[in-house]
């Protein structure tokens, strides 16, 4: 009896430190990574220097990675593209805030993916601006000054570049166009508004219609029923198996109805369980721990 | 014609006195004491009947009524006149609501109107508010009829049921005294139903001095079109007081008898129709070659008026509600090239549905034209051909498929792949939409006169379905195709605003008569 009071007031005390205790998580405090990965042979090694002078210029708070994958590396779609690319940033960055520029020749596609938390100071609609202001140069195979160009504006849009467009010596700047998306905004706010409009018409022009109802209380109406007899014709014995389809379908009470209903979902629950567990009984418990929740996928990637 | 016993003027009837006023020296009568004893006993009665040179409309007024305003087409043209024998109602509901009063509550109607014309709001329009006399026939219906309903009750036990089954009895006596419906082919259905319903108990064994002061039409429809409308009304409000009783739902009687056998069965009798005369404040206005209808219950002031559109306020207003939705966009705007062309497809698309819609809407409408109109226009409907229910069927998956990967898509992945597949649902839709619309326009050939089917759609959303799947990369060709499917679906509202005001309008009456002159030899 003693003992296991005893046994009782541990299990107690260690749950409650437990639950008190602070968890705490050993942050990963790995430097900011600024990486190249040119699996095409595009940039030479003064210009992949360039490029990561450029990142770290741009992003001081995070990690940055240039991805250019090459033709031969048999991805099919822009999707394997950037799940291989988020693989490296997790390899050599782990799991912290930051960017990686893609330019994929096997798809001709440019995009921008931030990663973990980076996505507050550059969203998508950003990411997609950009991406519509350098793709020129990755079509004119300058694939130098499409990744200068794209961190100048990424630095320029987190806030972390002081000027806009800053030249920087022979690589001409561009800023996404905006005007086209101004004039798209015009016609599609006239659209939308048109379309409004028109049903606040249709909803203004209904000519309100008496109903049967109305007809019949302008005339003089004088209704009497009496009911009369009940007479019993017959009586039925029906038995039905609990939680049987039968008793579903064919109860004629609808409070019957719901009684098999219930107990036919809780036994084809039950069923399925029981051949769940018994068909994953031998392959043993899923990997655990790792990290949620991954990179966000960058907006606006686009062709070249 | 009356004239007045004190100074032999004409003698008209009076709203508020509900009485027959001199209007020169004051004196009244009752209107019954127009109209000599032997004279009220006859079937017909003389009065002046002026036909429009215009539309051959006729119309019954006083001898002394200068008819200078035909009520159907609007035209205001003297109207020639001739001595009549019209047939006589059997009573006459007088008018209680006065012209101004009339006028206040077309005021009120076109206030909420922001879309109508200003030709409506101008006095001038308003004032030529005409109280007619419509014609209408009243029935009076019986049933006495011993209902026998099959019922049961069920208890329910934990593994079975107890079943126990019913013969039940209800004695049903009933009366309906004076269900009307409009007698006259020219009074829109849609209009008389909307100022429906009139309250019979002010009737009045009718005599010609009522309608002294106001116009009055003929009946041209037949007392038994509408005999089973009120069977089928009386019907349904016994079933309704049927249903009140607690032994109803206590023995499942809803259940186990099926609607169609018991209306058969309680089926009501007509005892007597009669035709009276109703007052209704009646308006017509012209625009081009339609009119325009606007009518007021002259007892109740009940009022109702299918009102067109300005094509000018219309666009006024859209550009108001466009300036702030161009802010909002400008702020929450994150279409890349592909996505807006994508997004401007699906909006192409909903707005081609909208117009496939009132196409058919203008279709029922041709079709219920004369009596019954609304019956009619309801056979059109169960018409519907299998073809446009398949269509219906096809552009329903796609508008759900687009829609649900437009959604998925901006959720998960910006790539141009995305969009690929909605745009090419949207395009097929498009395609398919128009198809069923060129069916109905070959029904509507009168009405598609001068107007064409708008193609210009499912081309642009096809060319830049081509263009995405040719991969082309300039942003600038996105923006064009999306900025001239914008300007495509603008131009479909012109379209849409001329087939709205030709659904609100009713075609310049056109009445055949023959008779008179005509069959002289």
């Amino acid at each position: 009896m003693y003992i296991k009071k005893l046994v009782w007031n541990m299990i107690w005390l260690v749950g409650i430190l437990f639950v008190i205790s602070p968890i705490t998580v050993k942050a990963d405090t790995r430097e900011n990574q600024y990486l190249v990965i040119d699996e095409a042979g595009f940039l030479s090694e003064e210009e992949e220097q360039g490029i990561i002078t450029r990142m770290q210029e741009n992003v001081p708070d995070g990690n940055a990675i240039v991805l250019i994958s090459s033709d031969a590396s048999n991805r099919s779609s822009e999707e394997d593209t950037i799940r291989y690319a988020k693989s490296q940033y997790t390899l050599f960055c782990g799991y912290t805030d930051g960017v990686i520029f893609v330019i994929d020749m096997s798809t001709r596609f440019i995009e921008i993916v931030t990663m973990e938390n980076y996505v507050d100071k550059l969203s998508n609609y950003k990411a997609a601006s950009i991406c519509d202001g350098v793709y020129k140069y990755a079509s004119k195979e300058d694939y130098y000054g499409c990744c200068v160009n794209a961190w100048k504006m990424i630095g320029a849009e987190t806030g972390v570049a002081t000027t806009k467009g800053k030249n920087d010596g022979n690589v001409p700047v561009v800023t996404a166009p905006k005007s086209m998306h101004v004039v798209t905004n015009i016609l599609l706010a006239l659209v939308i508004a048109l379309i409004l409009n028109f049903y606040f018409l249709k909803y203004l022009s209904k000519t309100p219609e008496a109903n049967v109802e109305a007809l019949a209380e302008s005339a003089d109406v004088n209704i009497k029923i009496k009911p009369g007899n009940h007479a019993k014709t017959g009586s039925e014995h029906v038995e039905h198996e609990l939680g049987s389809l039968e008793g579903v379908i064919y109860t004629r009470n609808w409070f019957g109805k719901l009684i098999h209903l219930v107990c036919f979902i809780i036994i084809v629950a039950f069923r399925i369980l029981v051949a769940y567990a018994r068909g994953s009984g031998s392959s043993g418990s899923s990997s655990s721990g790792g990290h949620s929740g991954g990179g966000h996928s960058g907006g606006g990637g686009h062709r070249f | 014609m009356k004239h007045c016993e004190n100074c032999g003027a004409n003698l008209k009837f009076d709203i508020a006195s509900q009485k027959m006023l001199c209007e020169h020296c004051g004196s009244t009568e009752e209107p019954e004491h127009v109209e000599a004893e032997e004279a009220k006993a006859a079937d017909v009665f003389d009065t002046m009947i002026y036909q429009c040179t215009n539309c051959m409309g006729e119309v019954v007024a006083d001898e002394n009524e200068a008819a200078v305003f035909c009520p159907y087409c609007g035209d205001t043209t003297i109207l020639h006149g001739r001595i009549a024998k019209v047939s006589r109602p059997q009573y006459i509901i007088p008018f209680q609501k006065t012209k101004s009063e009339c006028i206040d509550s077309y005021k009120a109607l076109l206030k909420k109107s922001i879309y109508a014309p200003n030709k409506l709001r101008n006095e001038g329009v308003t004032s030529a508010f005409r109280g007619i006399y419509m014609p209408y026939w009243s029935y009076d219906q019986k049933q006495d009829v011993d209902l026998r309903l099959k019922g049961e009750t069920v208890k329910v036990n934990v593994l079975s049921e107890d079943v126990d089954t019913y013969h039940c009895i209800y004695n049903v006596d009933a009366t309906y005294n004076g269900m009307t419906f409009d007698a006259s082919k020219v009074f829109d259905d849609t209009l008389s139903l909307a100022i429906a319903p009139f309250d019979v108990e002010g009737k009045r064994d009718f005599s010609p001095g009522y309608i002294s002061g106001f116009y009055a039409d003929t009946y041209d429809v037949e007392g038994d079109i509408y005999e089973e409308k009120a069977s089928m009304i009386s019907t349904k409000t016994v079933l309704s007081e049927i249903r009140k009783n607690k032994d109803y739902r206590f023995y499942n009687i809803g259940k186990l008898n099926p609607p169609t056998v018991v209306k058969s069965v309680l089926a009501s009798k007509t005892v007597e129709k009669e035709v009276g005369y109703h007052p209704v404040w009646f308006m017509a206005t012209r625009f081009g070659q339609r009119m325009a209808y606007a009518t007021i219950n002259g007892q109740t002031g009940k009022a109702a008026a299918i009102i067109p559109a300005s094509p000018w306020k219309f666009l006024l207003f859209s550009l108001l509600t466009a300036l702030p939705l161009f802010f909002l966009l400008n702020q929450v705007s994150f279409l890349t090239p592909e996505f807006a062309v994508m997004f401007v497809n699906i909006l192409a698309l909903f707005v081609y549905l909208v117009y496939d819609r009132e196409l058919s809407v203008l279709q029922f409408k041709e079709a219920a034209q004369g009596i019954q109109q609304l019956e009619k226009g309801e056979e059109v409907k169960a018409q519907n051909t299998k073809v446009h229910q398949v269509i219906r069927i096809i552009w329903s998956c796609c508008l759900a498929v687009a829609i649900i990967s437009y959604g998925k898509a901006m959720l998960i992945h910006y790539g141009t792949e995305a969009t690929i597949p909605v745009n090419l649902i949207t395009t097929i839709s498009l395609w398919v939409v128009m198809f069923g619309s060129i069916l109905r326009t070959r029904k509507l050939h009168d009405l598609m006169k001068g107007r064409f089917l708008f193609i210009g759609i499912p081309i642009v959303a096809t060319i830049s379905v081509a263009m995405q799947l040719k991969g082309i990369p300039l942003d600038i060709y996105y923006y064009v195709v999306s900025l001239a499917q914008l300007a495509a679906i603008a131009i479909v509202f012109i379209d849409l605003i001329y087939y709205h005001n030709v659904i609100a309008t009713k075609p310049m009456p056109l009445f055949e008569r023959t008779g008179g002159d005509d069959n002289v030899h």
